[in-house]
């Protein structure tokens, strides 16, 4: 029996929803499993590199694990909405690495030379580049706390509906709007500061 | 999806207004989110995108027409009870023939002593024998450090918890059969009832039994079958010199404390049946050399 009897190309993979590609990928499909990664490959990337402060190889490294994570669970039911547990697993896996000792949070941002910018005092033109980069924005993320940079992520960039992020991140609807609303007034200031040091 | 293309203002102004901001903050607050759009994440080319998945392709699982027979025979109602009874099966060629026998002949001494009216306070005689029970049971079923099976057993497919579970169901449950039928052949004595009856032999071995499965997170179970065994006598023993001696009739403890032992021994089973499977494998033998190093530093 060749190894393409063992599981069967799916040619209808594309047409598949979220779940029912899941369900299939976790029976050992691959056209279901390449197809999940087709749709979700950016996404997850995109969210895990802003998470983990614009580490691509930290990123790459997740969005692997999250979606071994996805094939280990063998459990996993079609009923439940595929998108809110992908992040939730993606959010968890990033939890647990800042909470190693070894990898915390804190400590790699001080190491990237990247954010020398605020450490340095640098001056306006070198702000003024940071900002058309971006790197203003990152700054003003990374000093957010992660519950409001998760909730701001996953529905600014993500664009995750406001139960969806509920589900994610396991908190109930209310909590997540105040985050947002917190969240976003936060980095309102935060631009603004970085804005007048510039 | 990812990148965020632009949104129309119009669409960020209802997002904050899902999230509840006020119409008069929306505008400003738009704009700040509009900034975002700035930090741009990288997009994985097609390349890498196939990449992963051929990782990932060999991580899925295969299946079969066997394995998905099993599976679903696996997710049939009421298969964990089978299994566990099944399991409860497999686990009785553990127990010696002289387990079931020396059980049943201690069971049958103290019924004997108590029918014959032996000039001792019967209750006091099925309170040294129930937790005797317990001794026996404990030291022959949880045997396997003893024997330098742990490390095979942990490798079955049944978790610790499952064998600990059907293994004291085995022990456990023919102990309660045996005190039950010598509280029935009791009653016909008289005196107690026998609910009361079967409390002086199941209170004190529930008790026994909870601390033996407990301490037997730090050492080999007949030890610390043997260790409780002998605390329990010791209580009895402080109990019956302030109760005016061996030979008196009135009961050791009240019924109420024959209650609380007996729910305290069930507590006590509860709480080792969470915990000794978590900690089953730091008695393993090289665990445990590992341990006395880490302890040593």
């Amino acid at each position: 029996m060749s190894k393409d009897n063992k599981h069967p190309p799916n040619t209808q993979a594309g047409h598949l929803n979220d779940e029912q590609l899941a369900e299939r990928a976790a029976l050992g499909e691959r056209a279901a499993l390449s197809q999940l990664v087709e749709r979700y490959h950016t996404p997850l990337l995109g969210y895990l590199f802003r998470l983990v402060y614009g580490d691509r190889a930290l990123a790459e490294d997740l969005v692997q694990e999250t979606f071994v994570h996805v094939l280990r669970q063998n459990s996993y039911q079609a009923s439940r909405p595929f998108k809110p547990w992908l992040y939730a697993i993606a959010t968890n896996l990033v939890r647990d690495y800042f909470r190693s000792s070894a990898s915390h949070p804190t400590q790699s941002i001080e190491d990237d030379p990247r954010l020398d910018l605020q450490d340095t005092s640098p001056n306006p033109e070198e702000l003024a580049q940071a900002a058309d980069q971006g790197l203003e924005v990152m700054l003003a993320l990374q000093q957010l706390g992660h519950e409001y940079r998760a909730v701001l992520l996953l529905r600014y960039y993500q664009s995750l509906s406001l139960q969806e992020i509920a589900d994610a991140l396991e908190l109930p609807l209310g909590t997540v709007k105040s985050r947002l609303s917190v969240g976003t007034h936060r980095l309102r200031d935060l631009l603004l500061a970085l804005k007048e040091e510039a | 999806m990812n990148n965020w293309p632009s949104k129309p203002s119009e669409h960020l102004t209802e997002f904050l207004r899902e999230q509840g901001e006020a119409p008069e903050d929306a505008q400003e607050l738009s704009q700040v989110l509009k900034a975002l759009d700035k930090w741009q994440a990288p997009i994985p080319t097609p390349i890498e995108s196939e990449r992963l998945s051929n990782r990932l392709i060999s991580l899925i699982p295969t299946s079969s027409a066997v394995r998905d027979a099993v599976n679903k025979a696996h997710q049939g109602i009421g298969y964990e009870f089978v299994f566990l009874l099944r399991l409860v099966r497999a686990q009785v060629s553990l127990l010696k023939p002289s387990f079931w026998l020396t059980s049943a002949l201690i069971v049958l001494l103290g019924s004997l002593l108590v029918l014959n009216e032996v000039n001792l306070n019967r209750t006091l005689i099925l309170q040294i024998i129930g937790p005797l029970l317990c001794y026996l049971g404990a030291s022959s079923v949880f045997w396997g450090l003893e024997l330098n099976t742990l490390e095979l057993e942990l490798a079955c497919p049944p978790s610790p918890r499952q064998l600990t579970i059907a293994r004291l169901a085995i022990v456990l449950g023919y102990d309660i059969v045996l005190c039950l039928t010598a509280s029935l052949v009791l009653l016909s004595q008289g005196g107690d009832g026998l609910v009361a009856l079967s409390l002086h032999w199941l209170a004190p071995l529930l008790l026994v039994y909870g601390l033996t499965l407990l301490l037997s997170i730090r050492m080999p179970a007949h030890y610390a079958a043997a260790l409780t065994y002998a605390g329990w006598l010791a209580v009895l023993i402080l109990a019956m010199v302030n109760k005016s001696g061996i030979r008196s009739v009135s009961n050791t403890f009240s019924g109420m404390t024959e209650w609380s032992f007996g729910l305290a021994g069930l507590v006590l089973i509860g709480v080792a049946i969470i915990f000794l499977p978590k900690t089953i494998i730091g008695l393993l033998p090289g665990k445990k050399s590992e341990l006395a190093n880490l302890q040593a530093r």
